[in-house]
């Protein structure tokens, strides 16, 4: 059986030195107001508004696409049995992380709400990476 | 669902391994379907009755729980 929607197995590496870079600077950035470099871009006319500074989305896009490549490059070994733990992990980070949506949308307000919103851009992709990967690692383990 | 996955493999002499192989999944997949902890997909049950040379019926029998909802 084919899995059409999952990508190449060897660009799952190019995925892990985009996103670990990529999440440690993003932390960095959001936690310590900490920059490695200043991208200025140009002037706050035209159709779009300039960000002012593309710093943040360049790491913003790498943990994106670096989570995508990890999340879904094909594993070794992957088969229908491992298809079914990718399903499951989709599942609980999905319920995961909107229980913990569900908790700041109650709870946090102002400053605390917006760095949730922040991190939740990416949270159910990280989720389902630790779940998946931990669900393989106990499957790789069974006897 | 019940199966007889590992008494045929036991009366053809195969390691979880070797059939793994030969339906190309992972060898913990084998497990999990012995265990009945994984119902396999039709593609890999018809796999599986053409390695042993059976009807995928004589491998795989429903339960009552199979009925339920």
């Amino acid at each position: 059986m084919k899995s059409t929607l999952l990508l190449p197995e060897k660009l799952k590496i190019y995925g892990w030195i985009l996103l670990i870079p990529s999440a440690l600077l993003g932390l960095l950035y959001i936690i310590a107001d900490w920059s490695l470099l200043s991208i200025p871009v140009g002037s706050q006319d035209g159709l779009f508004d300039a960000p002012g500074d593309l710093y943040d989305e360049i790491i913003g896009i790498g943990i994106i696409i670096g989570g995508l490549l990890v999340a879904f490059c094909k594993v070794p070994d992957e088969d229908e049995y491992i298809t079914s733990l990718r399903l499951d992990s989709l599942v609980w980070s999905t319920y995961f992380n909107y229980a913990l949506l569900v908790l700041a949308i109650a709870f946090l307000y102002n400053d605390g709400f917006w760095y949730v919103m922040i991190f939740n851009m990416f949270t159910v992709l990280v989720f389902y990476i630790i779940r998946f990967h931990w669900q393989l690692v106990k499957f790789r383990k069974s006897v | 669902m019940k199966n007889t996955i590992k008494v045929e493999r036991a009366r053809h002499d195969m390691t979880q391994a070797q059939l793994a192989d030969k339906i190309q999944v992972s060898r913990q997949t084998i497990h999990a379907i012995e265990q009945s902890k994984y119902v396999p997909s039709t593609v890999l049950a018809l796999r599986l009755a053409h390695v042993f040379q059976t009807r995928v019926e004589e491998l795989f029998e429903l339960e009552v729980s199979d009925w339920q909802r």
